[in-house]
């Protein structure tokens, strides 16, 4: 089968606020349309509260959404819970925090071999099977009868992603893989993701605040601001010559490891004020970063941007984006 | 030059009890001058928490017990008295903390916090110690300052706080002020704020900042000197210019490499091979010999010592500018 491995329509997430009748709720996700293409690496950035992680949740139906999303051809926003268990083996998540995505009390090998008895491998071959997976993750057979708490974080997130894959997945979504890990581990671990999509054709979504980083490893990257998806496109073209006035306030944000060009990033931060998000309770009629943004007009002030395309490739809600020529 | 403001010598911290106790630092020697920004850099279980928190002898107790010498403004802090300890603590030495939401009372206004701790440590009234946390919470860069000050930290953003915190840490005019991953939690569009601030903060009062930090491009903007630290010990310690230039210890060098983040030919990350040691997981062989490309059998044998080269220090037998 061709085209996207997964289409998502209109897909939008509200946060109830209180409780009781006519409670009303806050947009987590704007209506969102996207597609993620077979074997790609898409990575989705933003910062606290622009909706990343939201969207990540909502595109595995971890949370209520509204919306549609095609998943290789079939929708799973109005699958019955029978149907999307089927599913859910196809697509998997790794979560940030490997310190509180494994179970403490059971040892690697009961985590993987319950994983393994849901996709119905007999039980005889479930130990050879986990086995082969901590290998493929760059772990020895003996972490099978080991807990947790035995592991360092580096370690962890390799057993979290054994288990992710234990199912066989096409896609997996990893949020902030490694964010939690020390600077010289996360290499390994974005290496080992690296060489583990390419042996297995996966498609991925990986979820990350730094943008550096997945400027070096997607395929595409979908930039978030307040819930919404404020431009997509090649990775290359996003960092080189970035459409949108946020991309471009994120690739100048993050001093790099040179004395000279990290002194002129805080030279420019120091003449930015102190700026907030706009409030999820109230939000703004038109641009919801046109109070931070250099460019804005009185028409992002009245009117939200749509995504259009930009002619350097990809697509970007802005009125005045850059780089046009 | 002047006498440093703080001068450290062989500060060895011991952590921990019974089987579990471990030498967390070990021997560790540097100073700080007023106006200066020092980094000290490592990973988790490098000790370099562990050495900020002993300068005030914060982790000090049942479970930790320091060696060595701290001198700070002519004080011999390691044999203060528990009363001169409290009053070393804010007026001499103050600390800002990666997590403003956990460090701050959630209970109190933050115009409050700041008061009491100058009523606390100065023994000034309570009016004119709340009109100073104003003017204190104007210099940080905290907008409408007299309303913000009735607020909770809940009440603020992440950024708001974090310059609610570094308020608190100047209330009693400290000669040294130490942070400890002070962007860590932050956005990166806000941790440039936050990191200008601090500058400007250190250039305007002639203090001395001590920045421990795991993120090169925030010791490369802020920097003056930088403290590499690994397995509990100061591995190389050089101008901050000169250790981006040329890192002479293969730590650093692999530590700048690998935050350059880019693929190589094939299509992979930098990397540094095995993990960080745990904390006091040392012996008396260079700690970083299992991870070191250029380790021969004199590091699995024997500890390298720092010693002075040039305007830095080392501990390497092999360091990258031997050919």
């Amino acid at each position: 089968m061709t085209g996207p491995l997964v289409q998502i329509e209109n897909l939008t997430v509200r946060y109830p606020l209180g409780g009781g009748l006519g409670a009303r709720g806050v947009l987590g996700l704007a209506p969102t349309n996207l597609e993620v293409q077979r074997g790609e690496l898409l990575a989705i950035v933003g910062e606290s509260g622009s909706g990343k992680t939201t969207l990540g949740r909502a595109m595995l139906r971890l949370i209520p959404a509204e919306g549609a999303i095609h998943f290789d051809g079939t929708e799973i926003i109005g699958l019955g819970r029978r149907e999307l268990a089927q599913m859910r083996s196809r697509m998997q998540m790794i979560f940030q925090d490997p310190y509180s995505s494994l179970n403490p009390q059971k040892t690697v090998g009961r985590t993987l071999s319950e994983v393994l008895a849901h996709v119905g491998i007999p039980r005889a071959e479930r130990r050879a099977r986990a086995e082969e997976l901590l290998s493929q993750v760059g772990l020895g057979a003996d972490a099978y009868p080991r807990l947790p708490r035995a592991f360092s974080g580096g370690q962890r997130q390799r057993i979290a992603i054994a288990r992710a894959l234990a199912t066989g997945p096409d896609l997996v979504v990893a949020d902030e893989p490694v964010s939690a890990l020390d600077v010289s581990v996360q290499a390994q671990v974005v290496n080992l993701l690296l060489d583990l999509k390419a042996e297995r054709g996966l498609t991925m979504v990986f979820i990350s605040h730094d943008l550096g980083l997945v400027s070096a490893i997607a395929d595409r990257i979908g930039v978030m601001y307040f819930g919404r998806l404020v431009e997509i496109g090649p990775a290359a073209r996003l960092s080189r010559s970035p459409a949108h006035p946020y991309t471009a306030l994120l690739n100048d944000s993050m001093p790099p490891p040179s004395v000279a060009a990290a002194r002129a990033t805080l030279e420019a931060a120091a003449q930015t004020g102190a700026v907030e998000l706009p409030s999820l309770m109230d939000p703004p009629r038109g641009c919801p970063f046109a109070p931070r943004c250099g460019h804005a007009s009185a028409s992002c002030r009245e009117t939200p941007p749509a995504l259009h395309p930009h002619p350097a490739g990809g697509l970007v809600a802005c009125h005045h984006p850059l780089n046009t020529d | 030059m002047s006498a440093p403001l703080l001068s450290v010598r062989g500060l060895t911290a011991e952590l921990g009890s019974g089987a579990q106790r471990v030498t967390a630092l070990r021997a560790v020697d540097f100073d700080v001058r007023r106006g200066e920004i020092t980094a000290i850099v490592g990973e988790s279980g490098s000790g370099k928490s562990t050495a900020a928190m002993a300068l005030a002898r914060l982790n000090e107790g049942p479970q930790g017990a320091f060696s060595g010498e701290v001198r700070f403004d002519g004080m011999d802090v390691l044999s203060l008295n528990s009363r001169a300890l409290r009053s070393l603590r804010g007026q001499g030495i103050a600390m800002v903390f990666q997590d403003a939401a956990a460090a701050l009372n959630p209970c109190e206004t933050i115009g409050d916090q700041i008061a009491e701790a100058m009523v606390v440590h100065k023994a000034r009234d309570w009016r004119a110690a709340r009109a100073h946390a104003i003017e204190l919470l104007g210099e940080v860069g905290m907008p409408e300052p007299a309303r913000r000050a009735g607020l909770y930290p809940h009440e603020m953003s992440g950024g708001q706080r974090q310059r609610a915190m570094i308020a608190l840490g100047l209330a009693c005019d400290p000669a040294l002020l130490i942070a400890d991953e002070p962007t860590t939690a932050l956005d990166v569009t806000v941790q440039g704020q936050i990191l200008a601030l601090l500058k400007s903060i250190v250039a305007r009062r002639d203090m001395g900042l001590i920045l421990i930090t795991h993120d090169l491009g925030v010791v490369a903007a802020l920097a003056d000197q930088v403290l590499v630290m690994y397995a509990g010990r100061i591995v190389e310690a050089a101008p901050v210019a000169e250790f981006f230039d040329a890192p002479h210890h293969p730590y650093s060098g692999d530590m700048i490499t690998a935050a350059s983040v880019a693929l190589d030919a094939g299509g992979r990350l930098a990397t540094i091979p095995g993990r960080p040691p745990h904390s006091g997981d040392v012996g008396e062989s260079c700690a970083y010999a299992p991870r070191c490309a250029r380790a021969s059998n004199q590091c699995r044998a024997a500890l390298p010592s720092l010693e002075p080269h040039g305007t830095r220090r080392r501990a390497c037998f092999h360091p990258l500018d031997d050919a």
